[in-house]
């Protein structure tokens, strides 16, 4: 598969996987493993002092072969993710950031203003910011403009696997986007997966879709498998749609046909 | 001497008077750690010299899997 770039980085793989809600850390190294992902996503929480060294997925991990994404996910304000950005980056382990301030908790949409706001900061203090917002090209546009290394527009509410809502909208934020365009949020299965890549996204940022699959490890291959065919699809361009048929097959030599006369 | 650790207020022996030390006291053996004393991130390299005092506010935190 043909390489990309988040800011300095270079990445094969097109899928990024979240590391939330997988049923144990076993199946989670499988099928971090077999979505073959280069960049795994991450939340910064308080350490349960009651239970301080209980197993942790991120310590298990060969950390010279992933980037690490940590998320703002629990911030409700720019200050919040400015926050969470800050003590992520402490870590020394990363300097991506996946900026996530949530506006509204029934559907988990992006606050938009807010996203903005924290992505402007984020850049000033030398962070490579990759927003998680909501399916708007101009709001996509404005975060370029503030320095994001990439835009991230949802495809539909987190975890609700209801896949690409408005197509026409990620065709328009492709179009004018010069960083890269990674669909986060929403995906359900590899065919919203292909279909977003067909659009022209450069990646796919899942989560739920793998890890509350019934088989997660055979749904990581698959989601893998199918970001190849989106991205193959639409580098191969596809044909126009048409109103009527046009035959595969001559339509002529038929054994039946009469012999024309000379 | 009372400490506000992750939110939570928590008694400590006074001779648990740095990070280092508080670390040890808490029993924590986590590699990939984030501290925040009064509001100021500290390094690794200043965990014994940061000075922990009464009233402190200290947050511990770790990645955990998210999307």
């Amino acid at each position: 598969m043909d390489s990309w770039q988040i800011g300095p980085y270079t990445f094969h793989s097109r899928l990024l996987l979240g590391t939330g809600k997988f049923s144990s850390l076993d199946i989670q190294s499988k099928a971090v493993a077999a979505s073959q992902a280069e960049i795994l996503t991450f939340a910064v929480r308080r350490l349960n002092l009651d239970n301080p060294n209980e197993p942790n997925f991120l310590e298990t991990l060969d950390l010279k072969k992933y980037k690490l994404l940590p998320n703002t996910a629990g911030a409700k304000t720019a200050d919040e993710a400015l926050h969470i950005a800050r003590l992520a980056r402490a870590s020394g382990l990363c300097d991506m950031v996946k900026v996530e301030v949530i506006g509204d908790p029934k559907y988990l949409l992006p606050d938009p203003v807010a996203t903005l706001e924290a992505t402007k900061q984020l850049v000033k203090e030398g962070f490579i910011v990759l927003p998680y917002c909501s399916d708007d090209p101009i709001l996509a546009k404005r975060l370029e403009e503030a320095g994001a290394a990439a835009v991230m527009p949802g495809a539909s509410p987190i975890g609700s696997g209801l896949g690409l809502l408005n197509p026409y909208y990620l065709q328009v934020i492709v179009e004018n986007a010069r960083v890269p365009v990674i669909v986060d949020a929403g995906i359900g299965s590899p065919a919203d997966a292909c279909q977003a890549m067909e659009l022209g996204a450069d990646a796919i940022l899942l989560n739920t879709a793998v890890s509350q699959a019934a088989n997660p490890v055979l749904m990581a291959e698959a989601m893998r498998e199918a970001i190849i065919a989106g991205r193959k699809g639409f580098l191969a361009g596809r044909i126009p749609k048409k109103t009527a048929a046009s035959p595969s097959s001559p339509t002529s030599g038929l054994p039946w046909e009469t012999a024309k006369t000379s | 001497m009372l400490l506000t650790i992750n939110g939570e207020n928590r008694h400590v022996p006074p001779e648990v008077d740095n990070i280092q030390k508080l670390l040890e006291h808490l029993n924590i053996q986590r590699k990939i750690l984030i501290i925040q004393h009064n509001d100021q991130i500290v390094a690794p390299d200043n965990y014994s010299s940061v000075t922990v005092r009464e009233g402190d506010r200290i947050e511990l935190v770790h990645f955990v899997g998210g999307g």
